[in-house]
């Protein structure tokens, strides 16, 4: 499959405060929790899954993001799901050797600069089971 | 037969003698730059060579999900991306409040880069190597293996860390 390196289509959201954004390949489609939990999709809360050591995690506006998968699609609860965003590969690093050497799942696995802001990029799939 | 030499001619001999060792002295005297910063009112020092860049601590800190405590977050220096270590959590001392005067030490060290939080930067100075002593030997165990050594600033003991130990603990 050819890929274009040159950028990236992410999804934004908003953990209390804390900019995420994952690759919008990942995601089939967005929905509330009660749909999900309705139609008995495996869903998983970001929170239980990477550690917000100190944060408590508030939702707000929590939506659940159905991620492709080969075999079971699961769900991630994620908070203010914003916009899809193109980011250059230009405006993305690498998260600096101190955070990678001890975040402790890898999922998050680099660092868009976009405006002033700094948004951490996740891989949903590096996700802990 | 050589001319005897008078008194005030062996007086400037003596002058030239003792001022030609002095300056034997400053050569020899090797001199180390540190960069003396305070954490809860005591006097730490990393060695100049290892700082990089001073930062302010308006700078904005973005919290990184999944990191241990004593990192505070990554940073944006001029488009490069950096971390920040909260040196008061990572040395398990009492964390400080975040100040006007608090200040994010670049340092770099064998290729390992990262900014250190402290209350505020207060000198940067060119000292003797012998001024460094070794650590006291009553410093508690979690601080003395990142010790470098001690010296005195302001009639103030300062403990002198090594950076490259303390990231070689990542």
């Amino acid at each position: 499959m050819n890929y274009n390196l040159e950028e990236l289509s992410v999804l934004t959201f908003n953990m209390n405060g804390v900019m995420m954004a994952v690759d919008a390949s990942q995601v089939d489609r967005m929905m509330d929790v009660d749909e999900a939990v309705n139609r008995q999709i495996n869903v998983k809360w970001l929170d239980d899954k990477i550690h917000f050591y100190g944060k408590k995690i508030v939702f707000t506006a929590p939506k659940v993001l159905l991620i492709k998968d080969e075999k079971i699609p699961f769900g991630i609860v994620v908070d203010e799901p914003g916009d899809i965003l193109s980011v250059s590969i230009d405006s993305i690093r690498p998260l600096p050797p101190l955070i990678s050497a001890s975040e402790d799942s890898g999922t998050i696995w680099g660092a868009a600069l976009i405006d002033e802001d700094v948004v951490l990029l996740v891989d949903f799939y590096k996700m802990p089971a | 037969m050589g001319v005897e030499k008078n008194k005030i001619e062996l007086i400037r001999e003596e002058l030239w003698k003792r001022k030609s060792g002095e300056k034997i002295v400053e050569v020899e005297e090797e001199r180390i730059k540190i960069v003396i910063f305070s954490l809860m009112d005591d006097y730490y020092a990393f060695y100049g060579s290892d700082i990089k860049e001073i930062l302010p601590a308006l700078t904005k800190i973005f919290y990184v999900p999944g990191s241990p405590d004593y990192i505070m977050g990554i940073i944006n220096v001029r488009g490069d991306i950096e971390s920040v270590v909260n040196i008061n959590s990572f040395l398990k001392l009492p964390v400080s409040k975040d100040t006007r005067k608090s200040r994010i030490a670049l340092a770099e060290k064998e290729g390992m880069r990262s900014g250190i939080f402290v209350d505020s930067i207060e000198d940067v100075l060119d000292v003797p190597i012998s001024s460094i002593m070794p650590p006291l030997s009553t410093l508690n165990r979690t601080i003395k293996e990142f010790v470098a050594g001690e010296t005195i600033y302001k009639n103030q003991n300062v403990t002198v860390l090594d950076i490259g130990r303390i990231f070689a603990k990542f």
